[in-house]
């Protein structure tokens, strides 16, 4: 469902009609009113008064979107961060952190212990004050409202759920405080306890389950209120690899639901894997942001020289490795065992299709061309040195 | 198998990770997914927060102790009975409301006690334990969460009071003149505001104290307080600083003891020490329960709010 109000598309969620609308920490809002048969927008400045005056017509207020001074704030994006500064004492944590995640974007914040990765995302929950700065969520005022946090969900520092609660109380306990009934709040509990696959473990005790199912428990009462912004703080920590992988799973089936996630890690492959952009930062400042894909690309630009293994069927001659040696680009060329080879490259795509021609020309079947070099974790480290020596 | 062997074995029962459930079954529309609500008001917010700290109350060793406690009180009344300790400790008459005071003279001590184990690590434990971090991320504001907490460890405590008292009514319907005053009900209301005071101060403590302390804050409401206000006399021989400082809260739980007529409360820090030192200190507890009360309310309601200053600014 689509509302049009002053050239601006909205969307409509279903909205249940014993819900009612809690006015009292907004100042301005934007109202969803049905009159007849038509949805319509009320204007932008109304205030609280207003809305109330409304509800006692025979209008019904059936939703409302609190709204800041700021009009270009939320237009397409979930999280805006602007200009976060967190001081503790004289100590700088986060410096003037601008960040935009947009709607569906999966963005990875990466950067080295102390970088101010969890300070960030502790401000953008409300679990730290921020010294200066904005935080919107979903274009509201996360520091002046509270109700910002309605759809979000968040896994902060591997948090944990009442010991000697089971999951299904805990569930009881998230959607009584998001104002759901107890019939939605059973369908919902058994729905994300289903798909973390903690569904079987519903009422025991949380406190006998393994650190894997703990966390999946957390990620299980961040995903509860359905929420369209998803912030996770190191999820995978400390977790067996088969733990990792089942986090990592669940945290893949959000994007089939058009949800936002921010995530902080130090396992590069997860935001390789996962992430379509990325945002690095260090000593709290951005080092670099943008698409993961472009910002390998470019530094695959900028570097030149990757290494290039090769395995192959057949006979390596002598022909063929001194071939290869007096190509344009080749260079350390190493024989790594029967029918495999790697060497460094510094040339162009062409020159590298010739190398592949050539393997043809010597009668060789081409099992595997693996490219290393431009990947994530390269981007990584010379980030980080350049960090460094900036530093020195 | 020994009970050793079976308690060890019980502890080491730990439920082995599995992935062999099913995923889920139902669509997003089915399970309402994308049906959105209306938050609740801020008082549904604390109730909330309320219920789930009973809840947990219900579960941990507070709640069993007080228990204990309850039904060891008719217990103690008809054992005491040829033993010379207990009945110097819970003197008994024919006068019910001094009978009841009688049976209630362990109160000044279990008070804070239980206020201590209630709340002293009631808010550190929640940022120990991390629980925090999964409890203030959600949309409730933190006045709720620190409420909700608050409010339930003084139903706790208050409600094990009142109970205590509805058990020394019961216990005192035989051999006494079963003649039940407004005195007792008074009595009852002074009982929970000293209650409320031990709370709310045991409370503050926990939001400053990392670890959470149940020692610290008995030693300061048992022992401190009370005396500082029986060695303060002493420098400044004045009456009115002696009458003054009879109004501590501290002095709570003896108030309303005195007004069922059970002046000489032994199994208190003023009774204790008056003890151990007969006639150097000429000092007595207040003696208005409504002065009393208001005291305990004040004073209780500031800590209550220093604490929640220190939370709210807290940086977790």
């Amino acid at each position: 469902m689509t509302a049009q109000t002053s050239g601006c598309p909205l969307h409509l969620e279903r909205l249940k009609s014993s819900s009612k609308p809690n006015f009292s920490r907004c100042s301005l809002a934007q109202a969803i009113v049905p009159i007849g048969n038509d949805l319509f927008m009320l204007g932008s400045k109304m205030n609280v008064l207003n809305l109330m005056f409304c509800r006692t017509r025979d209008i019904q207020v059936i939703g409302f979107t609190p709204m800041d001074d700021d009009s270009d704030i939320g237009q397409g994006l979930s999280l805006d961060v602007r200009n976060l500064t967190k001081r503790f004492g004289n100590f700088t944590a986060v410096d003037n952190l601008s960040l935009k995640v947009k709607k569906g974007e999966f963005m990875g914040l990466l950067g080295p212990n102390g970088a101010g990765k969890s300070t960030t995302l502790k401000s953008i929950t409300g679990l730290i004050s921020p010294t200066k700065g904005k935080i919107y969520i979903n274009g509201i005022d996360s520091v002046k409202h509270r109700n910002a946090m309605t759809h979000v969900g968040c896994v902060i520092e591997t948090p944990e759920s009442y010991p000697n609660f089971t999951p299904t109380e805990m569930m009881q306990y998230v959607g009584r405080i998001h104002g759901l009934s107890n019939k939605e709040i059973k369908i919902r509990a058994r729905d994300v306890l289903e798909e973390v696959r903690m569904w079987s473990w519903r009422d025991k005790n949380i406190g006998e389950f393994s650190k894997g199912m703990r966390q999946r428990v957390s990620l299980a009462v961040a995903m509860f209120p359905n929420p369209n912004l998803v912030l996770l703080d190191e999820p995978t920590s400390g977790l067996d690899p088969r733990g990792m992988i089942e986090i990592r799973r669940t945290m893949n089936s959000l994007k089939k639901r058009d949800m936002s996630l921010l995530i902080s890690t130090h396992i590069l492959k997860e935001v390789s894997e996962m992430c379509t952009s990325m945002t690095m930062i260090n000593h709290g400042k951005t080092i670099i942001s943008g698409d993961v894909n472009k910002l390998i690309h470019n530094l695959a630009q900028n570097e030149n020289t990757v290494a290039i293994e090769l395995r192959m069927l057949g006979d390596l001659t002598n022909k063929f490795i001194s071939d290869i040696n007096a190509m344009t680009g080749v260079s350390n060329f190493e024989k790594m065992g029967e029918g495999s080879v790697k060497f460094s490259f510094n040339g162009t795509d062409d020159q590298q299709a010739d190398i592949v021609d050539l393997v043809y020309a010597h009668k060789l079947r081409l099992l595997c061309m693996n490219e290393t070099g431009a990947d994530i974790e390269s981007l990584y480290m010379k980030l980080t040195d350049e960090a460094r020596v900036n530093i020195k | 198998m020994s009970r050793k062997e079976k308690k060890a074995k019980k502890v080491k029962k730990t439920i082995v990770d599995s992935y062999d459930e099913s995923s889920r079954d139902l669509t997003d529309h089915q399970a309402h997914r994308d049906v959105v609500y209306a938050l609740p008001s801020k008082m549904s917010q604390t109730m909330q927060c309320y219920f789930v700290q009973m809840k947990r109350y219900t579960r941990q060793r507070v709640m069993v102790l007080s228990s204990v406690l309850l039904i060891l009180m008719p217990v103690i009344y008809y054992a005491r009975k040829g033993i010379y300790i207990l009945e110097w400790l819970l003197p008994t008459s024919a006068v019910t409301n001094i009978a009841i005071a009688g049976i209630l003279s362990f109160m000044p001590i279990l008070i804070v006690l239980l206020s201590c184990i209630a709340c002293g690590s009631i808010l550190s434990q929640e940022f120990n334990e991390r629980t925090a971090f999964l409890s203030l991320p959600l949309p409730m504001s933190r006045s709720s969460f620190y409420m909700g907490k608050f409010l339930a460890a003084f139903t706790l405590v208050g409600g094990i009071v009142a109970a205590a008292y509805g058990i020394a009514m019961l216990l005192t319907m035989t051999g006494t003149d079963r003649t039940y005053t407004w005195d007792l009900f008074r009595s009852l209301m002074v009982s929970l505001c000293f209650v409320f005071f031990c709370c709310s101060t045991t409370y503050m403590l926990s939001t400053k104290l990392k670890r959470g302390s149940t020692m610290l804050p008995f030693i300061l409401l048992f022992i401190v307080l009370p005396l500082i206000a029986e060695i303060v006399p002493v420098f400044f021989k004045m009456d009115v600083i002696s009458k003054i400082l009879g109004y501590l809260p501290c002095f709570g739980a003896d108030v309303a003891l005195n007004m069922l007529g059970y002046t000489n409360v032994v199994i208190s820090f003023n009774g204790i020490f008056s003890n151990f030192v007969p006639g150097l200190i000429d000092f007595s507890v207040g003696g208005n329960p409504i002065i009393m009360s208001i005291v305990c309310i004040l004073s209780g309601a500031l800590f209550l709010f220093l604490g929640y200053y220190v939370v709210k600014r807290r940086d977790v």
